[in-house]
């Protein structure tokens, strides 16, 4: 490169720093920045990145050893080989890896991603259960109705009765939303009981039997003799999912009891016990793929060693990467994403998705290059003068003297150039002497 | 009809045999001849003036000719109708001496009765021409130049120099083919790229020809003269008029490493890359294979070209000429696995040991052995990789090898004069100019040459040898080397299957694409208005590919140059009214030429071959060749038969292309034979339609012969397959309805087998002469 190149030339330097869990990974240029963010906490060790990486720059640690309690990171990168392309973000299936970029780059909607989502349609009423039953926390519900307190301030002179009828209440916990008064217990999830609550309770000291909840509550689960206060508003609220945590788990749509969650999974597939195996497995000792499972969806029947819920699966494979027995075989069919734009990246994105089900990447081959050490410059050696005697050129020129006006006579010029060689000899005798 | 037959006595030639006035006579008597005569030499000038005062005088509207063969002379006379105001299509050559005088000089009287026989066919047959006119058609004058390799280079060079616009499509980055990846080239040792690059740039900066690279043709419709074409350019995803091809600036930051293709794998470049240094057009590309999406490339580049925004774009052109030059490829040498290419990392292909010669290669031009990176100490050549090798289906010789391993010895010994080089051949073919000089200078430069196979290579982790035969000294011997070089031949390219079906282009047994004619018309392909150079049509060395460069260019120009085509009158002809829309033909034409309109059959008559299998399939006759028409064949049948001459009556069905001709060869080469045959041409055996055999026999001919082309020679390609079909069908008829088979006699012939046809003519009267007269058979079965 000459010089005018070097300074028009783009410099990319790549660092790690590592702040927490979090491995932050930098793609620096003049005109731009990349972050590429790994919380190895998150991590479930699935390896569909190792998969999609298109120069084999991430590697799986050993997961048994981590599933079970080693304090180490599932994925390590080698820095050098990373292209900074975000595949390995852009198919996480529990957003360990997180892409951010600042500065000069194709906009997002030029890549494939996952076509999944987990929606709430027009039957959520809002209510309670989902966000208690999702096991990464990763539903908010903000409540935008009037609680009791502003429609009925407490009146504690009131009388009445009240009364739960468990065989109608689902446990939605709006009444507990609305008024103090009640108290909604929670209890331990399992994949085959996911629901969050199993008892409502009423505190009859705070209850001043205004009978909004009666009329608030959807399933009219409560009976309630007393003066009406008021009227019970409509039920409403702001449900969002947040992305960055959602595992697609399938928890949400399990435990809604108004079939309100419309779910699409990144990964279409099957997963099954290889009975042959599962007398081996240890699940108190080992417990290898209950820590990892995005799903959660692992549980010890009364009947058998292990057992799973199979609704809750998303097919990433972590708990096969976990298994020291080879319990449990996890197969993707197909793969959810959205158009790959026509690009120059397209066919290599296509191969990365691909490679979620069939496990084959397609890598340039650049085992025969032979890389040769370039041939060092030769040194340049200044030549030596050579020294003679000036005397002797100035003996020569005087005697040359002789020679040039001849060349000036046209009648010896004619003479050289037609006669023969006698002729010319003569000439030159008969003009020099 | 005012018909004047002309007698030729072709000096004793004719006369000499054939009693010439008696035919005179003979021929005044015939319906419409107005006037009878005869001419010592018809061909002569005085002989062609007579005919055109003839002509003048006596108001004559056609002209018979019994001379000599058409072949020969129709030229000629048509161009004297046409010099007496006639129209040229106007006369009929009845041959009396190829086929009659030089061939039955031993039975002059029946030599007679055949020519007057002949003449009365020819008399039917003029009774009933068409005064046929020649179309002309407005053409486009523009030519598609399908590679931009060397032989497509030169094409479009000299014919952009002559004033014609050229369309270059290159399905690679850079034009160049092969020869841009050459080291240095034979015989002459040139820098490959240096005599190449300039031209190159020519065809770059000419205002004539619009280059369009990483472009495939992907659909041609029409033909000669109006071709239209759609051309798919893939996008680079560069703007090649911004790019400045520094290429460091946005290769350094590329992430994604791949194995260079012009490289052969041995060296690495980058997802964007400039494919040679000497790419034109001078621009980068990205790999669309492998690239990643990471957007450096784009931030790096100071002329801002690149653009992931480009789209493949469709392009319609119109040309009237389509030349092919697309090479070849290279032999896979992973097919040997006894010489273990792909395994052993120290056997490398010529191509490839060419990249580490050449400068601008993944080593800068130094030799090293790939696996210890040193410069080798001793290097075997093995010839003939994938040529001369059934087992691989490549018969054939590949031409260039034996002088290209001398050449890489050559170059290497000049650089590392201490390297012991060796090269194992079978025959070394140097049969170029100054080709035989150089391999005297290899051999006296110490380059070793064993005649033998090499069996196979022999090697582990740190070892390579060649058992091989040495067969000078008759031993097997074992040699073990620090790098070994194949030879590897040339193959026809992966893309040749679709190139076929897109232009109707035929290919030989070899794969390449074949020929017009493998001696007169090297340049041509079966298709009008399409032209081969290069080695698209088989292994040649980079002289001849630019020989037939110039040459398409001349033949595209010759066919160009007046801007219209004049079609050939002798196309076949759809009667609209008649068909039924059964749509045979459709199928039975090879060439494409007929489709369905409105339920009934059309045929491309500026394109149309003229073989005549769609007319001899139609059912109810509703496709005419014009000059060629059935009722002009019936007539001649009919003529034939009136009066049954001679005992046995053979009609012979003669193609134009090959047993006609042969028919003339076994008389240029006097081979006598009997006079029982009375022959019709054709233009081919296609188009024999099953009742004109049936008609034969009706009218009592005792036999009946059709003889086409050998079967896969055939002039139209296929036609002949056509006429196989229909006569074994109608042998099968013959059987069943009680006539002898043996009576319908097929020969697939070559022009060059004269012996052949008089033995066949021989062989047929005697048969039926055993058999008896037409009709016998079933007499005697009834008996």
């Amino acid at each position: 490169m000459n010089e005018d190149e070097q300074d028009e030339s783009l410099t990319v330097t790549k660092d790690m720093d590592i702040d927490g869990s979090h491995f932050i990974y930098r793609q620096i240029t003049e005109k731009s920045v990349k972050f590429l963010d790994y919380d190895y906490k998150r991590c479930v060790g699935c390896d569909i990145c190792v998969a999609v990486c298109p120069t084999k720059a991430l590697e799986l640690g050993p997961m048994q050893e981590i599933s079970t309690g080693l304090d180490a990171p599932p994925i390590t990168m080698d820095l050098e080989k990373c292209t900074f392309c975000s595949m390995c973000a852009s198919f996480c299936p529990v957003h360990a890896f997180v892409m951010t970029e600042e500065g000069d780059f194709p906009e997002d909607e030029k890549f494939p991603e996952f076509d999944s989502y987990v929606k709430m349609n027009e039957k959520c009423l809002p209510c309670s259960i989902c966000k208690a039953s999702c096991p990464e926390e990763a539903i908010e519900v903000e409540f935008t109705f009037k609680k009791k307190e502003d429609i009925a301030p407490f009146d504690e002179n009131q009388k009445g009765e009240i009364e739960i009828d468990t065989e109608k209440c689902n446990f939605c916990g709006l009444c507990a939303e609305f008024c103090d008064a009640f108290l909604l217990i929670e209890k331990d999830k399992t994949p085959t009981d996911p629901a969050p609550f199993d008892l409502l309770l009423v505190d009859e000291d705070k209850c001043d039997y205004c009978v909004l909840c009666q009329d608030l509550c959807p399933e009219e689960a409560i009976k309630v003799q007393g003066e009406r206060r008021g009227e019970a508003p409509e039920i409403e609220g702001n449900l969002t999912i947040d992305e960055s945590k959602c595992t697609r788990c399938t928890w949400c749509q399990v435990v809604c009891p108004y079939d309100a969650v419309d779910i699409k999974k990144p990964f279409e597939g099957e997963i099954v016990l290889i009975d042959a195996n599962v007398d081996q497995c240890d699940p108190q000792g080992c417990h290898g793929c209950f820590n990892v499972c995005p799903s959660h969806l692992w549980y010890v029947p009364e009947d058998r060693k292990i057992a799973i819920k199979e609704d809750y699966c998303t097919y990433c494979g972590a708990c096969v990467n976990a298994c020291p027995k080879d319990v449990m075989r996890v197969v993707r069919t197909q793969v959810n994403h959205t158009k790959i734009p026509d690009s120059p990246w397209a066919s290599q994105w296509r191969d990365a998705i691909d490679a979620m089900v069939t496990s084959q990447r397609k890598f340039p081959n650049i085992s025969r290059a032979i890389e040769a050490e370039p041939e060092p410059a030769k040194e340049h050696v200044e030549v030596e003068v050579p020294e003679i005697d000036p005397a002797y050129l100035e003996a020569a020129r005087k005697r040359l003297d002789k020679a040039k006006p001849l060349l000036l006579n046209a009648k010896f010029r004619k003479v050289i150039e037609s006669e023969g060689q006698e002729k010319v000899s003569k000439e030159i005798k008969k003009r020099l002497a | 009809m005012r018909i004047g037959v002309y007698i030729c006595h072709c000096g004793l030639n004719i006369a000499h045999v054939i009693n010439v006035e008696s035919l005179r006579d003979k021929a005044s008597e015939l319906d419409g001849v107005l006037l009878s005569k005869n001419i010592q030499f018809m061909c002569s000038d005085s002989g062609q003036e007579s005919i055109i005062e003839d002509i003048k005088e006596n108001d004559l509207d056609r002209v018979i000719v019994a001379a000599c063969s058409p072949h020969l002379h129709e030229p000629t006379f048509r161009r004297v109708l046409k010099k007496a105001g006639l129209n040229p299509y106007m006369l009929e050559m009845v041959n009396i001496r190829e086929q009659c005088s030089w061939v039955h000089m031993d039975n002059p009287q029946m030599a007679t009765q055949k020519a007057s026989d002949l003449i009365k066919m020819g008399v039917a047959r003029i009774n009933l021409l068409d005064p046929l006119q020649i179309k002309k058609v407005p053409i486009t004058k523009d030519v598609l130049v399908i590679g931009g390799g060397v032989a497509g280079i030169e094409a479009s060079l000299t014919l952009a120099n002559s004033g014609y616009h050229v369309y270059m499509v290159e399905k690679e980055p850079t034009i160049g083919g092969k020869m841009a990846l050459l080291n240095e080239v034979f015989p002459t040792n040139d820098c490959s790229i240096c005599v190449l690059a300039p031209k190159m740039t020519d065809v770059h900066n000419h205002e004539n020809i619009d280059l369009l690279t990483m472009a495939e043709v992907s659909e041609v419709e029409g033909s000669v003269g109006n071709f239209q074409v759609k051309i798919a350019q893939h996008p680079r995803y560069v703007d090649a008029d911004k790019c400045k091809g520094c290429v460091e600036l946005c290769g350094d930051v590329c992430p994604v490493e791949i194995p260079s293709r012009f490289d052969f794998g041995l060296g690495k470049t980058k997802a964007i890359n400039l494919p040679i240094p000497q790419a034109v057009p001078q621009s980068v590309y990205i790999d669309n294979d492998f690239c990643v999406g990471c957007g450096l490339c784009k931030q790096a580049c100071p002329a801002d070209a690149v653009n992931y925004e480009q789209k493949e774009e469709i392009l319609d052109i119109k040309v009237g000429a389509i030349i092919v030059t697309t090479g070849y490829s290279h032999f896979d040498a992973t097919r040997k696995t006894e010489y273990g290419y792909g395994v052993c990392p120290d056997v490398i292909t010529n191509m490839e040991v060419e990249r580490l010669i050449n400068a601008s290669g993944p080593t800068k031009g130094r030799i090293l052995v790939p696996s210890t990176k040193a410069v080798p100490k001793k290097i075997a050549f093995i010839q003939c990789v994938g040529s001369r090798d059934e087992k691989v289906d490549n018969p054939y010789c590949s031409k260039v090898c034996c002088m290209s391993s001398m050449k890489n010895a050559q170059l290497i010994l000049e650089r590392y004069p201490d390297v012991e080089i060796t090269i194992h051949y079978i025959d070394i073919r140097a049969s170029g100019e100054m080709y035989e000089e150089y391999y005297i200078r290899s051999q006296s430069m110490g380059i070793n040459f064993i005649r033998g196979k090499v069996a196979e290579a022999v090697f582990d982790d740190k070892n390579l040898s060649l058992r091989y035969e040495d067969t000078l000294n008759g031993e097997i011997c074992e040699e073990a080397y620090d790098l070994v070089v194949l030879a590897t031949g040339m193959e026809a390219v992966p893309d040749a299957d679709r190139l076929s079906r897109l232009l109707n282009l035929s290919r030989r047994s070899d794969r390449f694409f074949a020929i017009a004619h493998p001696k007169m018309r090297p340049v041509d392909s079966h298709i009008s208005g399409v032209y081969i150079a290069g080695c698209a049509s088989g292994p040649k060395e980079i002289q001849v590919s630019i020989a037939q460069g110039s040459a398409t260019a001349a033949k595209a120009i010759q066919l160009l140059s007046k801007g219209e085509l004049e079609t050939d009158p002798l196309s076949a002809h759809v009667k609209t009214d008649e068909c039924i829309g059964c749509g045979i033909c459709v199928d039975v034409c090879k060439f494409k030429k007929i489709t369905m309109v409105d339920k009934k059959a059309e045929v491309d008559e500026l394109s149309c071959m003229a073989c005549g299998a769609c007319s001899a399939s139609c059912p109810v006759d509703a496709i005419t060749m014009r000059n060629s028409t059935d009722e002009q064949i019936i007539a001649q049948i009919h003529a034939a038969t009136e009066q049954k001459s001679q005992y046995p009556l053979i009609i012979a069905f003669l193609c134009n292309w090959c047993s006609y001709t042969c028919a003339d060869l076994a008389g240029t080469s006097r081979i006598q034979y009997p006079t029982n045959s009375r022959v019709i041409k054709v233009m081919c055996a296609g188009r024999v339609d099953p009742s004109f055999v049936l008609e034969a026999f009706e009218r009592g001919a005792d036999g009946v012969l059709v003889a086409g082309c050998r079967l896969g020679e055939c002039h139209y390609i296929f036609a002949n397959y056509n006429a196989k079909q229909r006569m074994d069908a109608l042998h099968e008829v013959l059987e069943d309805i009680g006539i002898d088979p043996g009576r319908l006699r097929t020969e697939w012939i070559s022009a060059a087998e004269g012996e052949r046809f008089a033995n066949s003519m021989e062989s047929f009267v005697e048969y039926l002469e055993e058999i008896g007269p037409i009709g016998s058979e079933i007499r005697e079965d009834s008996e």
